[in-house]
């Protein structure tokens, strides 16, 4: 396929990013790489330092898509729900059905309860060309949400997808410690640790979900580890402190959580 | 000029895609979000309103979102707010001639309410003011609430009116009356020159009676129920001035006033006829006034009886004295100040 046609076919983006990266601009190269350190900053839960370089890539290179996903993704994970949902809208005015953003405002309209909005753009997310695990663990967290059985199903699938890695389950363990099912993200942080064991926030993030489930011992092996492998991680740090500081109260609700599960 | 969203290929000049109508000109676009340092509480309130919502619903099975409306947009809040005054917030998100609509009407109301004070018609043109602001309200929420059903959306403007009429139109009106409160003068009084039954007038609230009256000053005060030989008087008002301040010696022999041994200046005279008084003698203690019930008229032909009334209402205490008489509001023939 030549000319016009070739662009109707949609390519896996990340290997065309791939291929227009190599032949940009400088100030393209700069968003990349911008785009790339915004990436690394996610993956080790700097949402703010994130958020920051998402920003200044797109001051580089307006155009980059997963750069407006990943400012929204940042906003709901600070927290700032209402003007994550207001920049998804704005992203949205730009590019019109886009399923990652549209998973993105999914997200921030959930975590805002308003389930009417955030199903719609849930469906809209998952009818819009394409496929990621992103859109997938957007929906199981709607319908986890909405008390809709389908959600593990869904997590499965963005698991399946051929872009899943360890982050993906982290991202699913997050969505359900967000929803106060230690017990069910705990599988996905082991897998996640499993895939990945490199990976300091991964350690971080199992350790932390040990500690809600009142597994004292466990957790403070983890956190070790995740300080052996990044002695500069302050979350595991501060985590190891509060295990330590850990009251009877704190435990016995961990075994609750445990037992409810069960 | 390829559509970075869907990847079409469009026409050189074209500021959003033919396909997805995406935007193809993103120079001029802030890529700084806003953030929620200042709107945080917003955020929070939002979440616990819904989440009420969403367990109100399964717990109950039933939907309550007269009282909860959702959000659907960041322009709602700022709106409904600035309803606080009718039609602003109309006027904020562009609908102006709406805004100028309500925010007219509802003064209308309220000028009329104003100038029909103190009368049966007042609490008409006040509920007159009250829906037009809860209108106002439910139009500012129309996209809201356009999600309900019609049974839900009029029962959340009858809750609304009622709302607004206890929660904030009476909480004020509470409020102005610790100022000033407007009486309707009381059938009991014989018509003189300075009031008759019926004229409306306004006295000193509770937060502007002085603490000590003077001679002359007109009050409106409180006559409490009596038991005396062979009557008994009920509760009631009357209006008349002050005659005798704490230290006074008062007397009235042969329907000639005298206070402290002379005859007072004609303005601290009672605002009736002194000359059908029986023959009466006060030493005036403290916290107490005398006020001659020249006005009140009395329902008896027993002269001695009618003579032990008039004493028994003539020095109230100063507890029962509820304020300074300041203007007459009707008829409006003769609105202005009481001298």
């Amino acid at each position: 396929m030549t000319g016009r046609f070739a662009n109707l076919e949609f390519d896996d983006e990340r290997h065309e990013s791939a291929e227009t990266q190599a032949e940009a601009p400088s100030s393209e190269r700069d968003g990349w790489s911008l785009l790339e350190q915004a990436r690394s900053a996610h993956i080790e839960a700097q949402h703010e330092a994130a958020l920051r370089l998402y920003t200044r890539a797109l001051q580089e290179d307006r155009r980059l898509i997963r750069a407006w996903v990943g400012q929204v993704q940042m906003l709901v994970n600070l927290g700032e729900l209402h003007e994550a949902r207001v920049w998804g809208d704005k992203a949205l005015e730009l590019f019109k059905n886009n399923g990652e953003l549209l998973a993105a405002k999914a997200q921030a309209c959930i975590r805002l309860n308003d389930r009417k909005t955030a199903l719609a753009s849930s469906d809209g997310a998952m009818q819009a060309p394409g496929s990621s695990p992103w859109r997938w663990e957007v929906r199981g967290e709607v319908l986890l949400a909405r008390g809709d059985r389908q959600f593990d199903v869904c997590f499965q699938k963005a698991l399946e997808e051929p872009d899943a890695d360890w982050f993906d389950r982290v991202v699913v363990a997050r969505i359900y410690r967000f929803y106060k099912r230690a017990p069910a993200a705990m599988r996905y942080l082991r897998a996640a640790v499993e895939m990945a064991p490199e990976q300091a926030y991964a350690w971080y993030e199992l350790g932390a979900c040990q500690r809600e489930l009142g597994l004292v011992g466990a957790a403070t092996t983890t956190l070790e580890h995740c300080l052996d492998l990044n002695s500069n991680c302050r979350e595991a740090a501060d985590a190891l402190a509060a295990l330590n500081r850990m009251s009877f109260m704190d435990w016995l609700r961990g075994v609750l959580r445990r037992w409810r599960s069960r | 000029m390829r559509c970075l969203n869907c990847g079409f290929e469009n026409m050189p000049g074209l500021k959003s895609c033919a396909r997805c109508a995406s935007s193809l000109a993103l120079g001029d676009v802030s890529v700084v979000p806003g953030r929620a340092s200042a709107l945080r509480l917003r955020t929070r309130f939002d979440r616990l309103r819904n989440r009420v919502a969403a367990v109100t619903s399964r717990v109950l099975h039933f939907r309550i979102p007269w009282w909860l409306p959702k959000t659907r947009g960041p322009r709602v809040w700022p709106a409904l707010a600035r309803t606080a005054l009718p039609g602003l917030g109309h006027i904020h998100i562009g609908h102006r001639v709406a805004g100028w609509m309500f925010l007219s009407i509802w003064l209308t109301f309220l000028l009329l309410s104003l100038l029909t004070l103190p009368s049966w018609v007042t609490p008409w043109f006040l509920s007159g003011a009250v829906a037009t602001h809860a209108a106002a309200v439910i139009s500012v929420l129309a996209v809201e609430l356009s999600f309900e059903r019609i049974a839900m959306r009029i029962l959340f403007g009858v809750l609304l009116f009622v709302a607004l009429r206890q929660l904030v139109y009476a909480p004020i009106g509470g409020l102005a009356q610790l100022f000033w409160v407007p009486i309707i003068v009381p059938d009991n009084l014989v018509p003189g020159p300075v009031t008759q039954a019926g004229d409306g007038l306004v006295y000193e609230g509770r937060w502007l009676r002085p603490e000590q009256f003077e001679r002359g000053d007109l009050v409106f005060y409180q006559i409490p129920a009596t038991t005396g030989n062979q009557f008994y008087s009920l509760e009631g008002f009357g209006l008349d001035r002050i005659v005798g301040v704490p230290g006074d010696e008062v007397s009235v022999k042969g329907g000639d006033l005298l206070v402290n041994g002379k005859a007072p200046r004609p303005e601290e005279m009672p605002i009736g006829s002194t000359s059908s008084l029986p023959d009466l003698d006060f030493v005036v203690s403290k916290g107490q006034y005398v006020i001659l019930p020249t006005r009140l008229s009395f329902q008896t032909h027993n002269v001695s009886i009618r003579d032990e009334m008039i004493l028994r209402v003539s020095l109230p205490p100063s507890d029962f004295i509820l304020g300074r008489v300041l203007f007459r509001l009707q008829p409006w023939s003769r609105f202005g100040r009481i001298e």
